[in-house]
């Protein structure tokens, strides 16, 4: 198979981070290449490197070693084409809520007029429509992520990477948002890297799990997950579900104790 | 709301009453002539009996002040995005800068007089030169505090250098533009009178040079009044547009 199929190839990439004065093996050796329209998540332990992994596919770093490429393509400049939600929020304090959602349809040259237009509408599926004015130190936890979800939603690229989106949701709005990404990717498919902490979201959302190994982080574990898709609730009572959960848990247990 | 402000300002109210009244109370006692310290009833008294005179000197005096801190504001701001945009900038800009802040303004109204002659524009000048200063250095510390991760968000998206000045370097300004301005329109008062003390002939600081070898000390003090009164009132407008223009800048810090 040649490399081309892959939306995303990431080849013996290693990353070194210098850190009070001490070069940290952040990331050893990763191969990881990702199929277009293919839902990835990435579990490890808290420090093995999952953020710097997505900051790496971003372009907002480069490795130390190691290629990335899209495509087939060796992509050095990786700015500006894909779609990345960090793992802090990064709301702008002095932009509403409809404002903060439409930043790169603004960056893209579209009148801000004509961008928060366009994102009017997503607000009331994220029952933010009642808030679209606010300013988001009136806003709660869950809120903000939900602002910030939706602005890296509208950041239109086939990429799409996700830095703990869900974290500060309660378990409902979770549920609920789980469901309506799925139905959104399926409408409009794209290719995405999802970094949780939560085994049980990675298995429901995603079609392969990655688990990486303490720092210095390499793969230590690929499974893939193989429900029929649109992928219902009660799947986490299967036992498959159960059991794959289980796998999970036990290796991500055993790099925690190392 | 509004209650509560007029209890918070009960102190200040109370203070400034106390001194108007042991002043008064010294005077009297002391039985000091006019001439040497005017006691405040005479101060008021002047302020009503010369109030048209006062008025057309204020007018000049004002826009002065108003001209002058536009003027400052406008470069400030030019010259601080230049220095938030280019280190080069920042690096050759920064010395000129804070050489032209310790030459005394004093020593440079009265070359201003040879250099541009009498006249609004000399005025206007000083009080731009002296307002500048605060307003140039707070901006570009404000330019410089950009949160970086913004700007890598920013940059994720694809944006150019222009996007992110526009949409991160200009709003995070302002909340230290608006402490500049704070201090700037205080100063800008004293520039006018500065401008004018020097060679002039209206505006305030005229009417106070030229009443006090008349011996119209309640006329230079009620001129001081008119002044005082003046930068408290710019005062609070810059604290009272600051709050309209950058209501989130109370929270920043808290939303992190
Ligand atoms: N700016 C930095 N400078 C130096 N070292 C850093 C920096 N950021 C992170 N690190 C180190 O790099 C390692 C990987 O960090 P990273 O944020 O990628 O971990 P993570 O897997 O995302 O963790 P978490 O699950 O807690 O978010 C950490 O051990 C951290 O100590
Ligand atoms: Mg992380």
């Amino acid at each position: 198979m040649t490399i081309t199929n892959f939306e995303i190839a990431i080849e013996k990439v290693n990353k070194n981070m210098l850190f009070q004065g001490q070069t940290l093996e952040v990331l050893q050796d990763i191969d990881l290449s990702i199929k277009n329209q293919e839902i990835v998540s990435i579990i490890g332990p808290s420090g093995c490197g999952k953020s710097t992994l997505l900051n790496i596919i971003a372009g907002l770093d480069n490795p130390d070693a190691g290629a990335i490429s899209f495509q087939g393509f060796n992509q050095e400049e990786r700015l500006g084409s894909v779609s990345y939600m960090q793992q802090k929020d990064l709301l702008f304090p002095w932009r509403t809520v409809l404002e903060n959602i439409s930043l790169s349809l603004e960056i893209k040259g579209i009148s801000k007029k004509d961008s928060v237009e366009i994102c009017r509408k997503y607000l009331s599926e994220f029952q933010l429509d009642k808030f679209e004015k606010n300013l988001p130190h009136t806003l709660s936890g869950g809120m903000r992520q939900r602002v910030a979800f939706l602005r890296t939603l509208l950041t239109d690229s086939e990429i799409l990477l996700l830095d703990e989106p869900f974290g500060a949701l309660d378990a409902l709005t979770r549920r609920n948002l789980y469901v309506w990404f799925m139905k959104l990717l399926e409408n409009n498919p794209r290719t995405v890297v999802l970094v949780t902490h939560d085994v049980e979201e990675a298995i429901f959302l995603s079609d392969r799990i990655i688990l990486l190994s303490q720092r210095p982080g390499k793969v230590q574990l690929t499974e893939e997950v193989s429900f029929e898709r649109p992928r219902t609730h009660d799947i986490i009572a299967h036992p498959d579900f159960v059991s794959l959960k289980l796998r999970l848990l036990d290796r991500l247990n055993e790099g925690g104790d190392e | 709301m509004n209650k509560n402000k007029f209890i918070d300002s009960i102190p200040s109210i109370f203070i400034v009453l106390s001194v108007f009244v042991l002043w008064e109370i010294l005077v009297h006692i002391q039985d000091i002539p006019t001439w040497l310290l005017p006691a405040p009833s005479e101060i008021f008294k002047s302020l009503y009996l010369d109030f048209p005179k006062l008025f057309e000197h204020t007018l000049v005096t004002l826009q002065e002040i108003l001209i002058g801190f536009l003027v400052a504001l406008i470069f400030g701001f030019l010259i601080a995005s230049g220095i938030g945009l280019s280190t080069t900038l920042e690096k050759s800009l920064y010395p000129f800068l804070i050489s032209l802040q310790t030459i005394p303004i004093i020593v440079i109204a009265p070359m201003l007089l040879v250099w541009i002659g009498y006249g609004l524009l000399p005025k206007i000048i000083v009080v731009a030169l002296i307002s500048f200063f605060p307003i140039v250095v707070n901006t570009a510390d404000g330019m410089k505090s950009l949160d970086i991760d913004m700007k890598r968000l920013l940059l994720t998206m694809g944006a150019n250098n222009w996007q992110i000045f526009r949409k991160i370097m200009i709003p995070s300004s302002l909340p230290y533009l608006f402490s500049g301005v704070r201090i700037a329109v205080s100063i800008s008062v004293i520039g006018a009178v500065i401008g004018e003390w020097v060679g002039s002939s209206e505006g305030l600081g005229y009417l106070m040079i030229r009443s006090k070898p008349q011996f119209h000390t309640e006329l230079v003090f009620a001129a001081i009044f008119i002044l005082s009164a003046i930068g408290i009132g710019l005062f609070l407008l810059v604290g009272f547009l600051e709050k309209l223009v950058i209501p989130w800048s109370r929270y920043e810090n808290s939303t992190e």
